[in-house]
């Protein structure tokens, strides 16, 4: 399904998401209700306790794939489980992580499961603190992720100052990182509108010679990496990990001063006073209210799922690297850890 | 059949201002640029009678088109009165209008008007359809008069395949295929060859001899009017300037623009050997050896004979008796142009 | 006929030509300067547009966004409207994109072959075989069925609405006073702020994509009809009324028919606009092609993008060649041989429609995206600073930024008072066409500044400006040389065609590799989106000036450069002012694209609020910003091209 490469991203691509939506599992429904109707006439003992101990049903499990990998092989484990050992029908819809919050909130959509906290406060807030928001959290996922500013490692081999922040002050290597829109200033990349972004706050507060230029999506950013990348040339950008950039490019983060909870305190007002380090971001999962009772085994194992990021990159690097399908990564991961997934079955 | 009286259209926001102006007197061109507002026509009457030929005549700008328009009321007229087969067009509603244009009245366009979606059958059969005329019925009129027009074999094809002489065939087939007492020609020949013209004139000529219709037909062109005409209105600037037969208009133009147009006519095929003889009292010849010509014989037709000899032709009267008596000079006194301009025309027109 | 002229034509004193405008808008230029110079002054409040002024749209929006998040799942609106509503358009998209998957593959390619063969003669059949093959060879062929069957849903229904509200716009002046504004935001309005608010009220999927790519392909279809049905040859109507036929029997049996050819021609232009958006729409998940090309380009596999961006040209070309065709009713080919093989069709569809042969038989498959890939690392290795000599595409960014924007962006959003900058856009107004036009100008100017949008429309405004002047000074000249040699229209066509349909965001990729990211970017890309409309506004324009006109030039002697500069481009001019007119609404158009690739100004908001649920309002705002400017520079382009026009003949 999602064979493509994605990175973490805000644009939601669906490959014709009505027609499996529709399509498939009209059959499967019939095809479910049909094996429903063959157990019912084996055996009417098994009844009770068979659907109260698995808490299976008919209901098709909807999960959203964001547009990045690491979504998709979250995605991909749950999925085979929930139809192995479960039994119920999965169907996915490849979608944008911002239109996922009303789709599950609908209840269109059964469940996410990779949320980056800090791109989702408002989200929060209206779906799951909202006491008419449907959405629930789910806990955490297992990975952490984190956002910070990098380099081509070049750099550092040619400046080794710039490996800090601190290499950063000496206006003649800002400069290098110049560009015609900033004139004089080092040339900081940012990312998409819609990203957690308290570069500029950052740059204020330490005093760096160096201007934000929006590269206005995470393609753009991209792009441009790429390009200098190939022509060696200086570029200091935004990025996170785990993100697929880094197996194709040697990048290194710039080391900024430790983040405290102090010096994000003004983050909810806007962050005008951040001078340090991102937080690391604690992925988390969400799904509809309505699962707990309409699919409580579902339910049950997607809240307790949780496994490292050791776990998440063994099948990102299946993928990307040896270029397995998400699929096939997902099962090998599957057939090689059977005591972290046994934990969740309910 | 068509009763005109008083018909006045002004164009503009102030026409009653117009109105008033025009009334007193004031030229076109004052009222203009007075009021802005434009009277195109101005106080027109005139009758037609049944199976008569009227035609208007007049240059651009003069307001004929207007005033076939507000007889049809394709433009509502700014006041007066118009009776046509005994309708008052003017407080026509709607549908009794609609009824009129079914039934009794049709019009020939300058540009044809022929529909390009439809073939010519179906163009024909347009004013059937409309009026609610079963298919094959309105078929078999369409195909009938198709034919009579000449354009048998042409009936699937669409317009913009035929001449533009043929596309005006059709146009007249499809004003004459709802039968109507009453038709209209805006112009219908102005767009054609001067040969086709011609033709489809003569055309018009026989088919009115044998149908013998109503008919106002609007033209520029001061010879396709002598040609057509029982009577002929010239107007000028919204108004009638005068009204009366060819021969009439020819022979006793009412002023020196009327007057212009007669100078170039082809009065050879106007004027009769009526018009030309000596009275036979005043002839002191032998007539009984003259070669003889009827009174209603235009030049035209006798001319050839005249120059064959050099002794003048007697002209017969109704009853066979001669009445009088032609010669070379007096058809050369009809049809020179006035010596005075003649003088004036002939500097110009020889350098090259 | 010969005696109606226009009431105010005589009246009237005949517009000016362009010097005595120059002048005069000179004199009005400068006196507006002043005035509104001493007005800033007095009110001392001089530079960025005051932020307490602010009426703020984002609030109310958001707020808006709030409430429906809260009664989603209960409300009426929802239950009862919006949800069935929502089920039975996307049941009938699916149902077509089953039936269109269900069609056997070569069933396609003999309907794209037979369709072009019958419209437009057997090369164009020929044209329609090999582009309907392509998505086949290039594994496209399921994406591009997704695109078609959401395309032909969007444009049905377009059709079903448009053509009513077209009709009646044409029968009733009122109506269309009312509906031409409305008609006009709806085209310029970015596609991507569609998309915000549907998303709010449908969430995601194909509905949302659907009612976005359905206002914005409706405007084309509703001005055909009305202007079909309304410049039709009065004669005919005459004609009809003189036949007896009432007025809903002259409607379907003249003005309708009639229309037929202008209403295809919008069919066309809506179809078109409706693939541009359905293209933009997989940004909130149509899939299809634009999906794939996205997608391609999330990982900078330009090849891969251009294939499906390709696919997306192929279908826009052949549909245009297709409806345009149609549009001309003397233009039909052989119809007895392809009817019979169009009959013959019905049977092997049928066949192989049941035997399930829909795919595209994978042998033939063939991919150039490699190809693609090594020459667009190449280009940005090699190109961006050609051997280092101070030449190639990285300088000729950095000469453009500093030399240009830069300094435009400065002058306009802060060496000229906003006041001034008012006062000035009135003036033109005013030297223009009249205080109409100078009040709706100030108007407009001042409610960017009340939406909290003056500094960002100003670097918007000057990027444009470049990039109009970058099209323009390419664009002219090509299309003179296109006016001239028939040869060079010939060979240039298909590129224009190419830059016309290929999805904007497939050239970013490349664009930024070339140029860096920043303002550059963004103006490359519009200047090669808007430029086949300058070329063909210019070409139109000069190969309008009569022959006569160019003979009796020729005949006094004058050289061919005289005859360019003092006969064809003067009396070309008002086509030309079109030319700057269409550019600039496509560079606008492009502003959003832009903000996707480091452009800044009303772009950044606008993609900020698609991609984030938070700040849908400024997104709004800047969206309404976007309008508003579009229709500053609309009105004043226009006004210029109505003085350039020869004064026209009194009747």
């Amino acid at each position: 399904m999602n064979t493509s490469h994605t990175y973490k991203g805000e644009i939601m691509i669906t490959t014709g998401p009505s027609r499996r939506r529709r399509g498939r599992p009209a059959l499967a429904v019939a095809f479910v209700a049909t094996l429903g109707l063959a157990a019912a006439a084996c055996g009417s003992d098994d009844d009770a306790g068979g659907s109260s101990s698995s808490g299976a049903s008919d209901e098709v499990i909807t999960l959203a794939v964001n547009p990045w990998n690491g979504s998709a092989v979250n995605v991909a484990v749950a999925e085979q489980l929930i139809e192995s050992e479960i039994g119920q029908t999965v169907e996915t819809v490849e979608i944008d992580e911002n239109a996922t919050w009303p789709a599950i909130n609908t209840g269109d959509i059964s469940a996410a499961l990779e949320m980056w906290p800090s791109g989702h406060a408002q989200n929060v807030a209206d779906f799951i603190d909202n006491p008419d928001g449907n959405v629930a959290n789910a806990g955490l996922l297992g990975p952490v992720g984190k956002i910070g500013w990098y380099i081509p490692t070049y750099m550092v081999e040619q400046h080794p100052e710039l490996a800090t922040w601190e290499g950063f002050q000496d206006p003649e290597l800002a400069k290098l990182f110049a560009t015609a829109e900033t004139g004089d200033k080092g040339q900081f990349l940012g990312g998409d509108p819609s990203f957690v972004q308290y570069d500029e706050s950052i740059i204020a507060n330490l005093g760096l010679p160096v201007e934000v230029v929006y590269a206005g999506s995470e393609e753009a950013i991209l792009a441009a990496l790429d390009a200098a990348y190939s022509r060696e040339e200086p570029i200091l950008v935004y990025l996170w990990t785990p993100h697929s950039a880094h197996n194709k490019y040697d990048l290194t983060e710039v080391e900024l001063p430790a983040y405290t909870d102090e010096c994000y305190a003004s983050a909810a007002d806007g962050g005008a006073d951040v001078a340090c380090d991102y937080p690391a971001d604690e992925l988390f999962k969400i799904v509809s209210e309505d699962l707990a009772s309409s699919s409580p085994a579902v339910n049950t194992l997607l809240t307790k799922m949780n496994y490292t990021t050791a776990d998440q990159i063994e099948m990102l690097a299946a993928v990307e690297t040896d270029g397995k399908s998400i699929e096939d990564a997902a099962a090998a991961w599957i057939e090689a850890h059977p005591d972290t997934w046994k934990a969740w079955l309910p | 059949m068509i009763e005109v009286s008083g018909l006045w259209k002004i164009f503009g926001d102030a026409s009653a201002k117009a109105h008033r102006m025009a009334s007193d007197g004031a030229s076109r061109a004052e009222i203009q640029e007075q009021t802005g507002a434009l009277v195109a026509v101005k106080d027109v009457s005139f009758s037609v009678a049944p199976g008569e030929t009227f035609v208007v005549m007049g240059l651009s700008g003069s307001g004929k088109s207007t005033l076939i328009r507000c007889l049809a009321r394709l433009i509502e007229p700014t006041s007066g009165d118009i009776s046509i087969c005994g309708a008052d067009v003017i407080a026509l509603s709607a549908d009794g209008l609609r009824d009129l244009r079914r039934h009794r009245l049709s019009m020939v366009f300058q540009h044809f008007g022929l529909f390009p979606h439809r073939t010519v059958v179906d163009n024909v059969a347009f004013g059937l359809e409309v009026r609610g005329v079963p298919r094959a019925d309105r078929r078999e009129r369409a195909l009938e008069l198709i034919g009579t027009v000449g354009l048998d074999g042409w009936a699937d094809h669409h317009p913009q395949q035929l001449s533009g002489g043929m596309q005006q065939r059709v146009g007249l087939a499809r004003a004459l295929a709802v039968d109507p007492d009453v038709l209209f020609f805006d112009e219908p020949f102005s767009a054609l060859d001067p040969l086709i013209r011609r033709d489809m004139q003569d055309e018009l000529i026989a088919l009115q001899l044998r149908m013998q219709r109503t008919l106002v037909f609007i033209t520029h062109d001061f010879s396709e009017a002598l040609r057509l005409a029982d009577r002929i209105a010239i107007m000028r600037d919204g108004e009638f300037v005068q009204v009366g037969t060819a021969v009439e208009i020819v022979t006793n133009p009412a002023d020196d623009y009327v007057a212009a147009f007669t100078q170039d006519a082809p009065k050879a095929k106007v004027l009769t050997a009526d018009h030309a003889m000596e009275p036979i009292e005043r002839f002191d010849g032998d007539v009984g050896s003259l070669a003889r010509v009827g009174r209603w014989t235009v030049l035209e037709d006798f001319i050839p004979r005249l120059l064959s000899t050099p002794d003048p032709l007697a002209v017969a009267g109704d009853d066979g008796e001669v009445i009088g008596v032609v010669s070379h000079a007096d058809v050369a006194r009809l049809l020179a142009p006035p010596a005075r301009a003649a003088a004036e025309a002939a500097p110009l027109e020889t350098r090259p | 006929m010969t005696v109606a002229p226009a009431a105010d034509g005589a009246t009237r004193s005949a517009p000016g030509w362009p010097q005595s405008t120059l002048a005069r808008v000179g004199i009005w230029v400068a006196v507006g300067v002043a005035l509104t110079w001493v007005a800033s002054r007095l009110l001392g409040s001089v530079g960025e547009f005051p932020q307490s002024w602010d009426v703020g749209l984002a609030e109310p929006i958001s707020d808006a966004r709030g409430w429906l998040i809260d009664n989603q799942r209960t409300h009426w609106l929802y239950t009862a409207i919006l949800d069935p509503f929502s089920d039975v358009t996307e049941g009938a998209i699916e149902a077509l994109e089953s039936t269109l998957l269900w069609i056997p593959w070569y069933s396609y390619v003999g309907i794209a072959g037979l369709g072009l063969w019958w419209t437009r003669g057997r090369a164009a059949g020929l044209l329609g075989v090999a582009g309907a093959s392509y998505f086949g060879v290039l594994d496209v062929w399921e994406q591009g069925l997704s695109t078609l069957s959401l395309m032909g849903v969007a444009v049905t229904c377009a059709v079903v609405i448009g053509v009513p509200i077209g009709v009646w716009s044409s029968r009733s002046d009122r109506v269309q006073r009312v509906a031409r504004p409305v008609l006009d935001a709806m085209q310029t309005f970015p596609g991507f702020v569609y998309l915000i608010p549907f998303t709010l009220l449908f969430s995601f999927g194909p509905v949302t994509s659907l009612l976005a790519t359905l206002i914005f392909a409706l405007p084309p279809i509703v001005r055909a009809t009305d202007l079909g049905i309304r410049n039709l040859p009065p004669g005919l109507i005459d004609a009809a009324a003189m036949s007896g036929a009432t007025e809903r029997q002259t409607l379907i049996k003249v003005r309708f028919p009639l229309a037929r050819p202008a209403i295809l021609v919008g069919l066309n232009q809506t179809i078109n606009m409706a693939l541009s958006l359905v293209v933009i729409a997989a940004l909130i998940g149509a899939g299809g092609l634009g999906g794939s090309v996205l997608r391609a380009l999330q990982t900078l596999q330009v090849g891969a993008a251009a294939e499906s961006g390709l696919a997306i040209v192929v279908m826009a070309i052949l549909l245009d060649r297709f409806f345009s065709g149609l549009a001309d009713p003397t233009s039909r080919h052989d119809p007895a041989r392809v009817k019979l093989l169009a009959i013959a069709m019905i049977p092997a569809t049928l066949v192989g429609g049941i035997l399930g042969w829909t795919t595209f038989p994978s042998q033939l498959t063939w991919s150039f995206a490699g190809g693609i890939d090594r020459a667009v690392e190449w280009a940005q290795v090699n190109l961006f600073d050609i051997a280092d000599s101070g030449i190639g595409t990285g300088p000729f960014s950095d000469f453009i930024t500093i030399r240009f924007i830069t300094p435009l962006r400065e002058l306009f959003a802060q060496d000229i008072p906003w006041p001034v900058m008012i006062g000035l856009v009135a003036a033109i107004g005013l030297a223009l066409s009249g205080w109409r036009l100078a009040a709706g100008l100030a108007a407009a100017l001042a409610a960017i500044g009340l939406l909290g949008m003056w500094e960002l429309s100003m670097d918007t405004v000057a990027q444009c400006i470049v990039a109009m002047a970058m099209t323009l000074m390419i664009g002219v000249p090509v299309g003179v040389l296109t006016a001239r040699y028939d040869r060079v229209r010939a060979a240039i066509r298909p590129i224009l065609d190419f830059l016309q349909t290929i999805p904007s965001f497939v050239l970013l990729v490349p664009v930024i590799m070339l140029f860096n990211v920043g303002r550059v970017p963004g103006i490359m890309a519009a200047v090669l989106y808007a430029l086949p409309a300058a070329i063909h506004y210019t070409d139109l324009g000069l190969r309008g000036v009569p022959a006569a006109t160019r003979e009796a030039a020729t005949s006094f002697g004058a050289t061919g450069r005289q005859r360019l500069l003092k006969v064809d481009l003067p009396l070309a001019a008002p086509q030309i002012m079109v030319a700057v007119n269409q550019t600039i609404m496509l560079v606008l158009s492009m502003v959003v694209i832009a903000g996707l690739v480091g452009g800044g100004g009303l772009g950044l908001e606008t993609v900020r609020a698609l991609r984030r649920s938070d700040s849908v309002g400024t997104g709004f705002e800047a969206g309404i910003a976007i309008v508003l400017l579009a229709a500053i520079l609309d009105r004043v382009t226009r006004a210029i091209a109505d003085r350039l026009s020869p004064p026209s003949a009194a009747r």
